[in-house]
């Protein structure tokens, strides 16, 4: 059974008169961790927003977990978690009042509830701010404390919405670790990211939206086999012209540097080319990004 | 979730969004005596103590409406700011349940207060059990001046008067009828104002109730009875005299 089916959604907010939402159609199995990739705006939230209950939709259908959206909301709701884009903490809460009470609003028992607030507080290595204030955290660390009150839970599926946003590094890289072992519980994912890298890295399936439509769904390699050229290759320094770089392939100013999307074969006679000129040079395959880029980003050019 | 866990959820909502507040913030507890309690401080001082009645009654309605109003800017700051709702709807507690949780927190928030003046209401004279009645009555403030601050002989006829036309006394108050007053709100006079023929004035207090400003008049008693039964003043006597 999938965790979420989506026929031909799509959702018109009449009040501003946008189409957020066109005719989406997209399945999201158990157990996976599914990221909507996408720009300001193209809809990853509204989508994420109607599977949560928390909207409907003008057309379409969406299924989650078996149960309808639009019939049986209740259902659903016993099942999942939401961490909203951009909410706030309640200023004298501490991360342990948040996350433990949430658990007991949520029905669960005082014995489980403080065992797993117990638990997600070590994994998001919050004990040291266990009982300060909300108000007196930093921005990252409220953060933290807000992905935590939704995989404390034990809800089937989990809806993070940008949960990184505004992280550090190694914050970031902490609530990978976590969802990935949301994961090997069995549970499932979705996520919004404006991060490509933590959609390449964490996810088992990526769909890119833009302007309410679905462009591509797929396994991250998946995706990166509709990329026509195969690598990249950085060059900084002055002894390349663009004109001249543009003869090994597609060249992408980006700022001090230049990107040269191009084949295996000619990448590796550019690089050597920089090389002999004395220029600093990186070869790597295509990312993500590079496909993101060339998606949505075309009609900005 | 069963409606047992349901409500169980709302009150741990409103613990969340109150009690850990006033926890943490013990300051807050002045604001939340000072802004009630001033007003009956004020109200006593300035009527030398005859009007403590009026001031607990007024306190205590100043302290639900605030709480009430605050409520809605907190809904709507849970839901815009912290996301809260958010999170709280795609989560097994109902919208019951949460706007539950809400309720409770106001009057957790209200509880310091209250603690204090309940236990003032009842001493006024007000049995508590008629304190929800008196909160969604539309004429609360006007009943409880009409009906029950009377029976502390606090000589407030000339406030109740501003305040309602006070319909005559009843037995009890038991049901809620007994609380409203008269769906005819016509009132009704007794013949304590009415001038009479033969030119004797019955004590009133007020011109409004029948007295007539020119004593001379001789009006017949059978005319009289039939004009004064649709107006109130005495220019109807007038109006009978010719």
């Amino acid at each position: 059974m999938s965790a979420i089916e989506a026929v031909s959604l799509s959702k018109i907010y009449h009040r501003s008169k946008t189409q957020a939402l066109s005719d989406i159609t997209l399945t999201i199995r158990r157990g996976e961790i599914f990221t909507l990739l996408g720009r300001n705006g193209a809809g990853k939230t509204t989508f994420l927003r109607i599977a949560a209950t928390q909207l409907m939709p003008t057309k379409g259908t969406i299924s989650v977990l078996g149960h309808d959206a639009r019939d049986e909301p209740l259902e659903i709701r016993n099942k999942i978690a939401v961490v909203p884009q951009e909410g706030g903490t309640i200023g004298p809460l501490t991360p342990w009042d948040h996350i433990y009470l949430t658990l007991l609003a949520r029905g669960m028992s005082r014995d489980e509830a403080r065992k797993r607030a117990e638990k997600t507080i070590e994994q998001l290595e919050l004990k040291e701010y266990r009982n300060q204030p909300a108000d007196s955290l930093s921005g990252g660390l409220r953060q933290r404390v807000r992905v935590a009150m939704a995989v404390a839970t034990d809800a089937d599926l989990i809806f993070l919405d940008e949960p990184t946003l505004g992280l550090d590094a190694v914050s970031r890289r902490r609530i990978w670790g976590v969802l990935d072992d949301i994961q090997k519980e069995g549970r499932s994912i979705l996520l919004t990211t404006h991060y490509i890298d933590e959609a390449e890295i964490l996810s088992n399936n990526v769909a890119i939206i833009d302007r309410g439509r679905l462009v591509l769904a797929g396994s991250p390699a998946e995706l990166l086999r509709n990329v026509k050229e195969r690598v990249r290759v950085d060059i900084v320094g002055s002894g390349f012209s663009e004109e001249e770089l543009s003869q090994y392939g597609r060249v992408v100013k980006l700022a001090e540097r230049f990107r040269v999307l191009t084949d295996d074969q000619r990448g590796k006679e550019l690089a050597d080319e920089a090389v002999r000129r004395g220029s600093d040079v990186a070869l790597a395959r295509v990312s993500l990004e590079d496909l993101f880029v060339e998606l949505v980003g075309r009609d900005e050019e | 979730m069963s409606a047992t866990k349901q409500f169980r959820a709302a009150v741990i909502i409103g613990y969340m969004l109150s009690i850990t507040w006033l926890r943490r913030n013990l300051l807050s507890l002045v604001w939340l005596f000072a802004t009630p309690f001033s007003l009956l401080f004020i109200i006593t001082v300035t009527t030398g103590g005859r009007s403590f009645a009026l001031g607990v009654v007024g306190s205590l309605l100043l302290v639900l409406s605030t709480v009430g109003t605050g409520l809605a800017g907190d809904a709507t700051w849970y839901r815009l700011e912290t996301k809260l709702q958010d999170f709280f709807v795609a989560s097994p507690v109902n919208q019951i349940g949460y706007l539950l949780g809400i309720a409770f927190a106001g009057l957790f928030f209200a509880s310091p207060a209250l603690v204090v003046l309940l236990p003032l209401l009842v001493y006024i004279g007000l049995p508590l059990i008629t304190l929800p009645r008196i909160i969604v009555s539309r004429r609360s403030l006007a009943v409880l001046i009409s009906h029950r601050i009377s029976r502390l002989n606090l000589h407030l006829e000339p406030a109740k008067r501003m305040a309602v036309r006070t319909p005559p006394k009843r037995p009890g108050w038991n049901t809620t009828a007994s609380l409203l007053p008269s769906r005819d709100s016509s009132p009704r006079y007794s013949t304590d104002h009415i001038c009479y023929s033969h030119n004797q004035r019955r004590p009133s207090h007020t011109r409004r109730n029948g007295e007539c400003p020119d004593p001379t008049v001789l009006v017949s008693s059978n005319r009289l009875a039939a004009h004064c039964s649709l107006t109130l003043d005495c220019s109807s006597c007038d109006f009978a005299s010719g």
